[in-house]
């Protein structure tokens, strides 16, 4: 049991390890010509909010890299943290746990008088793919955030980077934010056959969506309502930054264990909403 | 003296499942002795499959109950119970190897140098991934997979599927031996001239109702064709229709079937009165019972 769900992420973790390398790498060339400015943006924030880490004498305006739900402070020292880098590698390993979360749906597509007739209880069999999934989630992470240190020693630009002083509440906010994708997609996609892939696709427009949605000037039910929905998606959660500007973080005046309790509890419940559907299929 | 009552390795008690409003199996009872080969026949929808899944655990049944070696059905038991589906559910981005080694780490009885045998036997190419096999390869790979955890239970639906006829002999050699050793095969398959050959008890579906089962040998005993010739057309039989024991009369021209259970000296007789130019008394082969337990022709 464990070796085919070892097996199954494996492939989907080496095609993200290879993208993350690639960008990695191409960074680094690109950036050692002195021809590359690599601007970290924020969207929702102002002009002035912009951190621009650049090699000292590039040109700027090159090449953007935004990340919607950056949990981080961003000053307009020009510096960035380091728990950006965890951000970053938290949104690779999210898209990650996003394409692993449908390991039951996996299951369900035509294999499971095979999973089914192993010796173990249905709850155990999940319990044990979602451990390899989990595990695989924090180790795209890790790698990530390996790769990006390794760029930022590797190019000397570690003088550019500070310890932010929230460091570890962001940190756990980034873990959580993968594991959280997880558990909706899981939850989302447990019963269904086929097309789970455009379903856990459809989940992130769709949370993208419910976040824009807020930041609008809605009639105070409706934006009631769309408040109380983002309660389940994990982005709310993630999109926080300390800039000020940010609706939800005034919505609901979210604090970082706030966002981490919010992310915890999406992954907790998406869990066993999968586990239910799971232990209800029939073959 | 004391009297052991062993419990038969598969005992299905009043099984029904019902999808929706159809009725997929109704109320069926069989009781699979331990070391038998029970061949499971029907026409496609009769309820060969959800009887199967039912019995796995692997679709809920509406009423009814199975109980194996006397015990309902426990996730553990699966180390020696092996299950073929009817379209083997392997993960077709998986390679043969990988299956195998998934299933040595997963059943404590697994069997490798029995796996690497069987796999030999069906000619299958372990490096090459599920997707890249036929179906009779998918098969024979889900087969090597089930046989080789010297399963006390196996339950095999369609396991000759889409093998070539020398693979299908080897599987019902397989399932020969493995009976031979103890082992209780429940298995289904539209090749009623196999079944005929491997199995000792059978049981008969249609429509989700249990029609006939019992020992292969006492069914062909008692299943009999009466076979009459005239100069003319061959007769109507009023008496033929209200005998309980003819199951079926079939009138071509100057021929005349009946399809009888037990000896049919009560039917020839009634034939002889109408002065045919021949009679005679035929055994029934299993794909005959079959047809006319199915009502086909």
């Amino acid at each position: 049991m464990y070796y085919k769900e070892f097996l199954r992420v494996r492939g989907i973790a080496l095609w993200f390890a290879i993208a993350v390398a690639a960008v990695a790498l191409l960074v680094f060339v690109s950036s050692g010509h002195g021809h590359v400015h690599v601007d970290l943006v924020q969207p929702a924030l102002a002009a002035s909010d912009r951190v621009a880490p650049t090699t000292p004498g590039a040109p700027s305006g090159a090449t953007n890299v935004s990340r919607p739900h950056a949990g981080v402070e961003i000053n307009d020292t020009g510096r960035a943290p380091f728990s950006l880098l965890l951000a970053l590698a938290s949104f690779v390993a999210a898209i990650f746990g996003t394409m692993v979360g449908t390991f039951l749906a996996a299951e369900n597509c035509g294999h499971l008088e095979v999973a089914w007739t192993r010796p173990v209880s249905r709850l155990s069999y999940a319990a044990r793919l979602m451990l390899v999934d989990v595990a695989a989630i924090l180790g795209v992470l890790a790698f990530t955030v390996l790769v990006g240190l390794a760029l930022v020693y590797g190019r000397g630009w570690q003088s550019y980077m500070y310890m932010d002083p929230q460091f570890w509440p962001v940190a756990a906010t980034e873990i959580a934010f993968p594991l959280a994708w997880f558990g909706l997609v899981a939850g989302l996609t447990a019963s269904v056959r086929t097309k789970a892939g455009a379903i856990a696709g459809s989940a992130w427009v769709a949370s993208m969506f419910l976040l824009i949605l807020l930041s609008f000037d809605l009639p105070p039910i409706i934006h009631g309502l769309l408040a109380a929905i983002n309660y389940v998606n994990p982005l709310f959660y993630g999109s926080y930054s300390s800039s000020g500007s940010e609706p939800a973080r005034h919505l609901l005046n979210m604090t970082p264990a706030f966002a981490i309790g919010g992310l915890v509890g999406i992954a907790t419940l998406g869990i066993a909403a999968a586990l239910a559907q799971w232990r209800r299929l029939e073959a | 003296m004391t009297v052991e009552l062993e419990a038969p390795a598969i005992d299905i008690r009043s099984l029904a499942k019902s999808y929706g409003d159809t009725l997929a199996v109704n109320n069926l009872s069989v009781e699979i002795p331990k070391g038998s080969i029970f061949g499971l026949l029907g026409t496609n929808g009769a309820g060969k499959t959800t009887t199967f899944k039912c019995a796995l655990g692997l679709a809920r049944a509406t009423s009814g109950q199975v109980m194996f070696g006397g015990y309902p059905l426990a996730p553990p038991m699966f180390e020696s119970i092996s299950y073929m589906p009817e379209r083997p559910a392997l993960y077709e981005w998986m390679t043969g190897a990988q299956h195998i080694e998934c299933a040595r780490r997963t059943f404590a009885n697994f069997d490798l140098p029995r796996a690497l045998e069987l796999a030999n036997l069906f000619s299958l190419d372990l490096r090459k991934r599920v997707r890249t096999l036929s179906k009779g390869q998918q098969s024979a790979m889900a087969l090597t997979l089930a046989f080789a955890t010297h399963p006390n239970i196996l339950v095999l639906d369609e396991p000759s599927s889409g093998l070539d006829p020398l693979h299908q002999r080897h599987v019902l050699d397989l399932m020969i031996d493995a009976a031979a050793g103890g082992a209780t095969v429940l298995f289904s398959s539209h090749q009623i001239g196999q079944v005929e050959r491997a199995a000792d008890r059978v049981a008969i579906l249609h429509r989700g109702e249990l029609v006939l089962q019992g020992v292969v040998e006492d069914i062909k005993a008692q299943e009999k064709i009466v076979e009459a010739t005239f100069d003319g057309d061959a007769p109507r039989f009023s008496e033929l229709d209200a005998n309980p024991n003819v199951r079926r009369v079939m009138r071509q021209g100057r021929l005349i079937r009946a399809y009888i259970r037990g000896a049919g000296d009560g039917v020839v007789a009634v034939i002889q009165a109408a002065s045919p130019t021949s009679v005679r008394v035929l055994d029934q082969n299993l794909e005959d019972i079959f047809l006319v337990a199915v009502g086909g022709n």
